[in-house]
């Protein structure tokens, strides 16, 4: 293309935009058309507000404000005297995925990923939308010293699979440490590695071939230039290209720093040796779930650009979880380690606004920062804070109602909003329904 | 990097004997006085029968001869040869052959655990796992299948189909057909690939190095001095055609996600493909249509909390019990429906008994479908026709007419609509099989025994199993029952018709639950439905001397 065309082609982009923007203040009411009513808004990002109102359009915040107008045909609903505040994430989580959740075949696959294998109906969704959760990063188990990619999805009830997908969140790579990698309770224990030093092993001989295998196809692109421009009679067979290979393609996106590592973590000494291995292959610093030792190293998680995502209180389920402690969240927060609360759990998912509150019980982490662990921090830890999170103009419509303040004892989520529509309605909903639902769904745990 | 354990332990012996067979197939075949040997003395004439021949006009009565393993002749003026063994077809009506697409049928396998890992058996044919003694295949006949696509649904690649006739002294004889299409499917291993994303991920990576294998080779014989040679792979090189796109993959799909799955994978790597099984097409129809691929639609009805979005019209709705009952019959239409829906779409379809837990079912089903939205004729077409098309043989299946492969469903009765209609004859490569009449349903009960009784009963659930006594008492189709397991009693009520136990109940907590078996004699094999805990299936066994049902089971 040429400049010319290339500055012709923006010019028109941005005046098509300009249209849309304008259209979409004249257009009629779409379905992801939205006006929330005088409630308090719980921006997370800029404080709360109160009697403010919300405008979300074509799926997106537009407008936040005292005493707005509704443009006509929009919907409105009215939170006065209720508490409006971002979707809730759930960055681990393991809802939603068809046929297995561990491929505990081998140690390493990071080329297998969760994005293949959504199941879009799993009834688990609709409790976690009643808990207020709009997006959960559905993970790979923790069977593997490399596990599988992970997916972030909206937890959009009764649509196909691909609309839940969330676009562009950055890929997530699960690895993972200490007793369930080592299928310490496995029946059949024979699988590598059977120690964490073994552990180690695997991680560093797994990225020091992908180093390999980009290598060789950087040789091999050097080389085809050069066939390229070599003469046509001179020049004989191309050169082969290396085997591709899905496996060392996903760790060299971690090489490259555009995965994100989440590394299933309990103790200290083994999180400390993998930030060591990710500096050795200059990894950029990724999240360690559960970190239920964190609080021990702190400083050095802090140091190191690592984030966490962990269970508020739970602890001494089994040998590496006895040195737990509830104080983990304050301590990482007063050292400015990036944390979020997650439920890796179908059951616990329901209520993530009151793992938040444990925060404050626990040392009294200031009430927002309790909230932004079920919030803008676990966007970070995705790398989608650009998207959800918070309420702020320009960010997706996805909005919880509650009845009390989230932290409240009372509190109950009374209506979640994903891209501007209605995905649960206390009102509309059979809460006390026949039936319940099977919490864990015979997933693994932690 | 350790690769997937692929089984390639074939001593030489049978090695040879599979590159031998198709060699003297030919041979056999070339030689017309073998070939009269093989068939030797099966004239038959069907008279006074209706021939519907799928070329034209029905012949309302006619004649038709079958000599040496061929249709001879047919017509309302053809009289029968003075050497032929005479049918009397009065009251019946031939069909082509019905050939099943896509089928399991007389498949051998190990258990699962002791199977050969079915990542990539591209090179094996289907036929390889195929017993033509087993008792199976008399199931199929006995539901008018005189054919089938015979492919392995346990595997990833899971080899080549194979179209056999379904009666026969043996794997040559018995074979018609080849096609060029490579199975492929979405069924975990013992080993890697053991999950759904594995298996995924698995496709992707062979896929990459079938072509990859097809660089190497294809430069090694251009110029074999200037590279190492490769190593050899058979099952890698029998999936190069397929890669390439040149032949198709048949994807084994079951749920509307498997289907969407392998057409981005078909998309990705720019594969052609057929489906089979396609239980849940009724979903998707519109991609199924953009798709345009010949579908092997499946006549196994999933039972509906099986079938995806379940849950999307009953979770957290506060439903009556008649709410409930229309929503339940409404999908149970909607799975019925499932190959009027396949029809619709306009794709070349075929109709099959893959994945059915019992093809003894087939025509019942079939009905069901025809009862559903699915036109008759087009039932027989996607029975005969269609899937000799969509196999490349048509020139000798699929209708009656002169030269073709004497194959022949013979029906008392319309079968397409009429539940008292019964298959009489299937005619294989010539060969008769003669079925009797179904007997009529003993009055007040079912027709395939009693349920009334005490029954010892296996549980399974999540790879545990556990016994459990039920007791249940008949009253003509009302049966009440209670299933006691650990010491806990849950009561259900329903009917059991036809052999098929059909049962609601309640678990404290849990809410409703099914109960579904079927018996016959004094076995029986069925499902708990747990709602959205799934299902636990169990197979049982009467209690010997303890019938509390008023009737001893007649055998």
């Amino acid at each position: 293309m040429t400049a010319k065309r290339v500055k012709v082609r923006s010019v028109l982009t941005v005046l098509v935009l300009a249209i849309f923007v304008a259209a979409t203040w004249a257009l009629p009411a779409l379905a992801q058309d939205l006006f929330i009513r005088g409630g308090t808004v719980i921006t997370i990002t800029s404080g709360d507000l109160s009697d403010t109102d919300v405008l979300i359009r074509d799926g997106k915040i537009v407008e936040i404000g005292q005493n707005l107008e509704a443009p006509e045909g929009v919907r409105v609903i009215d939170a006065r005297g209720r508490f409006v505040m971002p979707g809730i994430l759930d960055d681990h989580s393991h809802m939603g995925v068809d046929r297995g959740i561990n491929e505990g075949s081998r140690s390493v696959v990071p080329e297998v990923s969760i994005a293949d294998v959504i199941k879009h109906d799993d009834p688990a969704f609709l409790t976690a939308l009643a808990g207020g959760i709009t997006t959960i990063h559905t993970m790979h188990g923790s069977a593997n010293s490399i596990g599988g990619q992970n997916e972030v999805i909206k937890l959009k009830w009764g649509r196909p699979w691909e609309e839940l997908v969330f676009p562009d969140a950055p890929v997530t790579l699960k690895l993972a440490l200490g007793e369930n990698v080592r299928r310490s309770s496995s029946d059949d224990p024979t699988r590598y590695p059977r120690s964490r030093s073994g552990v180690a092993e695997v991680m560093r001989e797994s990225f020091q071939q992908a180093r390999n295998y980009m290598e060789a196809w950087e040789v091999y692109q050097a080389e085809k230039a050069a066939w390229d421009r070599a003469n046509r009679r001179t020049r004989g067979f191309a050169p082969l290209p290396p085997r591709r290979d899905l496996q060392l393609e996903v760790l060299a996106g971690v090489l490259k720093g555009t995965t994100i590592i989440r590394c299933h973590a309990y103790r200290a000494d083994e999180m400390a040796m993998i930030m060591e291995v990710c500096k050795e292959f200059d990894i950029p610093p990724g999240v360690f779930e559960h970190a239920l030792d964190g609080y021990k190293i702190a400083p050095e998680l802090a140091r190191n650009g690592w984030g966490t995502s962990v269970f508020a209180d739970s602890w001494g389920y089994k040998i590496e979880a006895y040195e737990a402690i509830p104080y983990k969240m304050l301590i990482h927060y007063e050292h400015g380690v990036r944390t979020s609360i997650n439920s890796d759990s179908a059951e616990r998912v329901r209520r993530l606004y009151q793992e938040a509150a444990r925060g404050v019980k626990y040392g009294g982490i200031p009430e927002n920062e309790c909230l932004k662990m079920i919030t803008i921090n676990s966007a970070m830890n995705l790398g989608i804070e650009e998207r959800v999170g918070s309420i702020e103009i320009g960010k997706d419509g996805d909005i919880a109602i509650f009845s009390h303040y989230p932290l409240h004892t009372a509190a109950r989520c009374e209506m979640t909003i994903i891209d501007g529509e209605i995905y649960f309605d206390r009102s509309e909903t059979d809460v006390a329904a026949t039936w319940v639902i099977d919490p864990d769904g015979g997933q693994d745990k932690q | 990097m350790p690769r997937p354990v692929i089984s390639r332990d074939r001593s030489m012996f049978p090695r040879a004997v599979r590159l031998l067979l198709p060699a003297l197939a030919v041979v056999i075949l070339l030689s017309p006085c073998d070939v009269s040997a093989q068939f030797e003395g099966r004239v038959y004439a069907i008279t006074d029968a209706r021939l519907v021949t799928l070329t034209g006009q029905v012949i309302e009565s006619g004649t038709i001869v079958l000599r040496g393993g061929l249709i001879e002749a047919l017509g309302a003026d053809v009289s029968p040869p003075a050497d032929a063994i005479i049918v009397d077809g009065e009251g019946m009506t031939v069909y082509p052959g019905f050939i099943d697409a896509y089928s399991q049928a007389g498949l051998a396998l190990p258990d699962r655990q002791e199977r050969e890992h079915a990542g990539n058996i591209a090179d094996r044919l289907a036929t390889e796992y195929f017993d033509p003694a087993s008792s199976d295949l008399a199931v199929y006949r006995k539901q008018g299948l005189t054919s089938a696509l015979v492919a392995r649904s346990d595997g990833v690649f899971g080899g080549r189909p194979v179209l056999v006739n379904l009666m026969g002294d043996d794997v040559p004889s018995m074979t018609v057909r080849t096609p060029v299409v490579q199975v492929m499917g979405y069924q975990g291993q013992n080993d890697y690939p053991g999950t759904l994303m594995a298996v995924v991920a698995y496709q992707r990576q062979t896929l990459i190095d079938a072509s990859y294998h097809d660089l190497l080779q294809t430069r090694y014989r251009r110029d074999p001095r200037a590279m190492v040679r490769p190593p050899a792979d058979p099952d890698l090189e029998a999936l190069i055609p397929a890669a390439r796109g040149e032949t198709p993959f048949l994807g084994i799909v079951h749920l509307e996600n498997d289907f969407k799955r392998l057409r981005s994978l078909a998309a990705e790597f720019n594969l052609r493909y057929w489906i089979a099984g396609a239980e849940e097409a009724f979903r998707v129809p519109d991609l199924i249509e953009a798709a345009g691929v010949p579908v092997l639609v499946s006549l196994n009805f999933p039972s509906i909390n099986q079938v995806t979005g379940y849950w999307f019209d009953r979770a957290y709705r506060n439903l009556s019990e008649e709410e409930t009952e229309e929503l339940d019959t409404r999908d149970k239409t909607a799975v019925h429906s499932n190959p009027a829906a396949v029809f619709r779409t306009g794709v070349p379809f075929a109709l099959a008994t893959g994945g059915m837990r019992d093809p003894g079912d087939f025509l019942k089903n079939l009905r069901l479908a025809v009862e559903a939205g699915l036109p008759a004729e087009e039932a027989l077409k996607a029975l005969t026709i269609n899937p000799a098309t969509i196999f490349g043989v048509a020139e000798v299946m699929g209708t009656l007419e002169p030269g073709k492969i004497a194959n022949l469903t013979v029906t008392s009765g319309d079968v397409f609509t009429d539940e008292d209609a019964w298959i009489s004859h299937v005619f294989v490569d010539g060969r008769k099989e003669t079925f009797e009449a179904p007997k009529p349903p003993s009055p007040g009960g079912g027709g395939g025994g009693e349920a009334g009784g005490s029954w010892t009963v296996t549980l399974s659930l999540g790879g545990e199993s556990t016994e459990a006594e039920m007791i249940l008492t008949q009253e003509g189709e009302t049966v009440t029952g209670e299933l006691t397991v650990e010491g806990q009693t849950i009561e259900f009520e329903g009917t059991f018709r036809d052999g098929e136990l059909d049962l609601k109940g309640s678990i404290p907590d849990l809410g409703a639950i099914t109960l579904t078996a079927t018996i016959e004699g004094d076995e029986m094999s069925g499902s708990l439905g747990l709602g959205p805990m799934g299902n636990a299936d169990f197979t049982g066994k009467r209690n010997p001397g303890n019938t509390s049902g008023e009737r001893r089971v007649r055998r």
